[in-house]
């Protein structure tokens, strides 16, 4: 049975419709994204790694090859069990640093244009084979399903077909962080079909050829030569080479790259991929014997490459092998749109843009878009061109080896990448130049001459006749020992460019790589400008903003340590667009950085905390023991009750902790590297301030904030950089630490205040008198006045009057403006002390409690002091009626005052009985005292010293027991700042 | 706790399991082949590297990548 060609191409051209449908849908949003994102379609989408090789070709290289066609899978199987030490780096380079195909992964590592010119032709002649074998098995299984050759037309309307797929989905975004979901489904889909269809297959070969497991035991059994011919292979030829073909192979070729890497939606999918894709191969090569078999007991006496199709017309029904068909319709197609996007894009990086940069003036986003749809195209129809230019000698799998051993020579320079930090671009490429010598001579050169091309093998099959060795077991050892050998040789005669070595440090992991230098541009706008002149205004604005929004910066930033940030953000997102080495000169060209001007380690405390934030997990040992410590050291100073704010020697702020952020409600966030005298108002004038300012300590700095006066106490100290080896000298910064004073001077005045009222409710009694005397005075006065007809009499009464309620209002006014409550302490005023002096003298006069005792106060007008009168006042009050309790009725209470040495000396003196030396530390303790209960709280000395100390002066007692008592204090004298109005004493 | 004395880190671990698969993949084919114990045995052993490689990346809860 077989199919019209018309049927056939009818079918393949609706299994495309269907797949374009299948990516139109995904990336119109019709398909869930958690679909699209699920780890389950990203092994799939791997898949790509089965081609026709491994649909048709596997057939056909077990029955030449036995079970070695095996090898091919378990080589992968390896690739994906070393997923942690292989692939998952690779996995954070490519998104780190946005690279897109293996091309960009050692440009970057190497730091070499050069390299990714060769990388990337070298890519396109090791998998234009590759393309031609997909090709050529479409057109082949046309030829076996339908009995006709088909012309080349149709092998050209399938060229043309993929480039359209390619085109509208795999070109949609030019940034490779934007994945083209469309394509990885459609792919996944693919990978699905083949992998169902080939698995139906094998179930139809079993059930319907054999008749069950039991008919092939049984027919197995007859034929034992059928076994011998899959198990001799195995002991005459050695698995190792195929086995580290097919590992290379799994990750270097371009649309596995593509695949694993470019198009990773997400990357935990990494995790289930390691034993899945295993699983999906294991599943797809499981058929693979049984279809053998029935082609060989069906004796269908074409190529075993197509007995998955044979075994269809021989017996299955036409559905059956219009599904074979479409199997290996997905299979070919899967591996041509996916390579010729990777081909394309790395050829775009590092062939075409180095070659002929377009001038900045053109749109340079749709210039690379279709500089890849172009690419694309191109890859395609030049992988029509090998088919086309190729004899059909060569078996599939002898093709999809010629490509493997190819990319097997970059495995060196990937070991160099993740492994040894030594490796030079030279040892690099020196090497592949010879592994592709060689790789030309055992491999190419023998295809080419078995299709025509070439007019001599150049005694390559003697040449490996005389090595004893299988063809591909010497080419890879032949190929690898001389790209190895010299790989390691040059590296080892070389030196590194300082941007090599920042590479490898970078591919090594070794380090968290703290970003050096300053950039020369201090604005955006300057960063805007500069890239403006390469890549054009529009472009340079897009990659700005897009950069300024990755990292969350402002549009306005203008910190050093962030715009040396920013423009890292930015080489990694040029780095995806126009690869790696062309984002490294354009950068370095317009935002130049000078190297010279090298930053504190404090600079780079954020980035080497981001970084180690993300890559916690990854630490082990010690290192995970130094991170909690760091961790516990960092928590302490968030969470201190103290505003801590360090700088590093440039007066940046690299720490602005909790506390400081509540204290000034602006986030650390916003701060770190901005400079001191950059913070908002009024904290540039206090910290910057402070910063500048000789003194180490400043104590109740008094700051208005939102309108209301706030008090600080400020510390600062300056603290060393670690010394690193090689850094140069350490270069100090500063530490300081702000206290918020203001409301425990709030809760202290309240004290005071309450203390004040205390002393007001022992005065009531007096003050009562005081007051009844002047009200009967004035009561008689009025009584009087009644009946009073001489006008003269009457004025002086009424004037007498007058003098009596003045008297009250005295008494009153003293009364209330002892009483009256402060908000702080800190509220100062400048006031002669005599004032004060007054004052606390008139008020113990109004309690007639110390009658019996003589208040002499001297104190001359002209002593000024500056503080809060208010509370000296109370200070006074509270020493003069200690003192007076403790005198005897008659005795002499004075208080002296006098000036000297810039300040004012107060002494007050009694008679009594003197304190004890005991007491002497205990009697300034607060809620102490020794008067009997209720008549004392015991915080009148105690508030006396603290207010006296607040005014930066000193309280001290010089008393002996039954010798009376002298309490000293001194106050300094009024601030010469402060200006000072005598006002008139009634 | 103090580290064990020669840490084996879980990559250094892979590696050398993949090595010693590499190195052991001939002979054990080649065991298998002249034993005779059936065409189905390499799947099987496949499937174990397999469930192996599943259940150690199972355990493996770091942040990717």
């Amino acid at each position: 049975m077989s199919h019209e060609l018309a049927t056939l191409f009818a079918t393949g051209f609706v299994y495309l419709l269907v797949l374009f449908l299948i990516a139109y849908a995904t990336d119109r949003g019709w398909i869930p994204t958690q679909w699209a994102a699920h780890p389950l379609t990203y092994t799939l989408s791997i898949g790509v790694y089965a081609t026709s090789w491994t649909y048709y070709g596997s057939v056909g290289y077990a029955a030449h090859n036995g079970l070695l066609f095996l090898t091919i899978y378990i080589g992968a199987t390896l690739t994906f069990v070393l997923s942690p030490v292989l692939l998952r780096p690779i996995l954070r380079l490519s998104r780190e640093y946005q690279l897109t195909s293996l091309a960009d992964l050692l440009v970057f590592r190497y730091r070499s244009q050069a390299a990714g010119v060769l990388v990337t032709l070298f890519m396109l002649l090791g998998t234009l084979p590759y393309i031609a074998l997909q090709v050529r098995a479409v057109t082949e299984s046309l030829r076996v399903l339908s009995n006709e050759v088909p012309s080349n037309t149709i092998a050209l309307v399938f060229c043309a077909t993929l480039i359209l797929f390619g085109v509208l989905f795999g070109t949609r975004h030019i940034s490779p962080r934007e994945k083209h979901r469309g394509l990885v489904v459609a792919i996944a889909f693919e990978s699905l079909v083949k992998l169902l269809v080939l698995l139906l297959i094998g179930a139809y070969a079993l059930f319907n050829v054999f008749g069950g497991p039991d008919g092939l035991d049984a027919w197995l059994t007859r034929h034992p030569q059928a076994l011998e011919a899959l198990y001799r292979p195995v002991n005459e030829s050695p698995w190792a080479a195929l086995v580290f073909l097919s590992f290379a192979a799994a990750f270097l070729l371009p649309r596995q790259f593509h695949m694993l890497f470019a198009e990773n939606l997400d990357p935990r999918g990494l995790r289930a991929a390691t034993w899945a894709v295993p699983a999906f191969l294991l599943l797809l090569n499981i058929s693979i014997p049984v279809i053998l078999w029935a082609g060989q007991r069906l004796q269908l006496g074409i190529n075993p490459d197509y007995y998955v199709l044979g075994i269809t017309i021989a017996q299955g029904p036409s559905w059956l092998s219009l599904l074979a068909f479409i199997g290996g319709l997905s299979a070919a197609s899967a591996m041509v749109i996916v390579t010729s996007i990777a081909l394309a894009s790395m050829s775009l990086n590092h062939l075409l843009l180095p070659a002929s940069y377009p001038d900045p003036a053109m749109n340079l986003y749709r210039w690379i878009l279709w500089g890849r749809r172009l690419m694309i195209g191109l890859i395609i129809m030049a992988g029509y061109g090998f088919y086309a230019g190729l004899k059909h000698s060569q078996g599939l799998v002898e093709l999809g080896l010629i490509s493997f051993v190819a990319v097997a020579q970059f495995l060196p320079g990937i070991a160099g990448l993740l492994y040894w930090r030594r490796a030079t671009r030279s040892g690099f490429i020196v090497g592949l130049l010879g592994g592709i010598c060689v790789w030309s001579v055992l491999l190419l050169a023998p295809l080419l001459y078995s299709s025509g091309i070439l007019i001599t093998d150049m005694g390559v099959p003697e040449l490996v006749a005389a090595s004893g060795m299988d063809k591909w077991a010497f080419a890879t050892f032949a190929t690898l020992t001389v790209n190895g050998g010299l790989f390691v040789l040059v590296s080892m005669l070389t030196r590194q460019s300082p941007g090599e070595l920042e590479a490898a440090r970078a591919c090594c992991a070794e380090a968290m790589m703290p970003l050096s230098g300053v950039v020369a541009a201090g604005s955006t706008v300057e960063f805007r400008a500069g890239l403006a002149e390469t890549l054009g205004q529009e472009m340079a604005d897009r990659e700005v903003d897009q950069a300024l929004n990755d990292l969350g910066m402002p549009a306005n930033e203008r910190r050093i340590p962030e715009l040396r940030r920013l423009r890292e953000r930015i080489e990694r997102n040029l780095s995806g667009l126009l690869g790696p080495q062309l984002a490294h000169i354009i950068v370095n060209r317009r935002l130049e950085l000078d190297p010279e001007a090298k930053t504190a380690l404090a600079d780079s405390m954020r980035y080497v905390e981001d970084r180690l934030e993300t890559s916690r997990s990854q630490l082990q040992g010690l290192s995970v023991e130094l991170d909690n410590l760091r961790r516990l050291h960092r928590q302490i100073l968030q969470d201190l009750p103290l505003g801590v704010c360090a700088t590093d020697n440039q007066r940046n702020i690299v720490l602005w902790n909790l506390a400081l952020e509540m204290m000034t409600g602006v986030e650390a966030r916003q701060l770190i590297g901005t400079r001191l005298n950059k913070l908002p108002r009024p904290w540039d004038g206090l910290l910057g301030g402070f910063a500048r300012t000789a003194e180490d300590h400043i104590y109740r700095m008094e700051l208005p904030v939102a309108g209301r006066p706030r008090w600080y106490n400020l510390h600062k100290a300056a603290y060393a950089d670690p010394v690193i080896e090689g850094a140069g000298p350490s270069r100090p910064g500063m530490v300081m630490l702000i206290e918020d004073l203001t409301d425990l001077g709030n809760l202290e005045a309240e004290l005071a205040h309450s203390d004040r009222l205390a002393s007001v409710g022992r005065l009531a009694a007096g003050v009562a008198h005081e007051i009844g005397n002047p009200v009967t005075g004035i009561a008689s006065l009025a009584q009087n006045l009644r009946h009073e007809d001489d006008p003269g009499v009457a004025r002086q009464s009424i004037e007498d009057i007058i003098d009596q309620t003045r008297r009250i209002s005295d008494i009153l006014g003293t009364l209330k403006s002892f009483s009256r409550g402060s908000r702080h302490l800190q509220q100062r005023e400048t006031f002669a002390l005599c004032d004060a002096v007054d004052q606390a003298v008139h008020l113990l006069q109004l309690t007639h409690k110390h009658d019996g005792i003589r208040f002499e106060a001297s104190c001359p007008d002209d002593i000024v002091l500056t503080g809060n009168r208010q509370q000296l006042s109370q200070v006074l009050v509270n020493l003069l009626s200690n003192a007076a309790d403790a005198s005897q009725s008659g005795d002499r209470v004075d208080l002296l005052a006098r000036s000297g040495a810039g300040e004012a000396i107060i002494e007050v003196m009694d008679q009594g009985l003197g304190i004890p030396d005991e007491l002497h530390e205990t009697i300034f303790e607060p809620f102490y005292t020794t008067k009997p209960t209720g008549r004392g709280t015991g915080l009148g000395l105690s508030l006396a010293y603290k207010i006296i100390e607040d005014h930066g002066g000193t309280l001290n007692i010089d008393s002996q027991a039954g010798f009376g008592t002298r309490v000293i204090v001194t106050l300094p004298l009024r601030e010469a700042e402060q200006p000072y109005e005598p006002v008139a004493h009634h | 706790m103090l580290p064990p004395r020669f840490p084996i880190s879980k990559e250094l671990a892979v590696i050398l399991g993949a090595l010693l698969v590499l190195i052991f993949v001939s002979p054990v084919a080649g065991w298998w082949a002249t034993t005779g114990l059936g065409w189905t045995m390499p799947y099987l052993l496949w499937l174990l590297v397999i469930l192996g490689a599943m259940l150690i990346h199972r355990r493996d809860d770091s942040d990717e990548p």
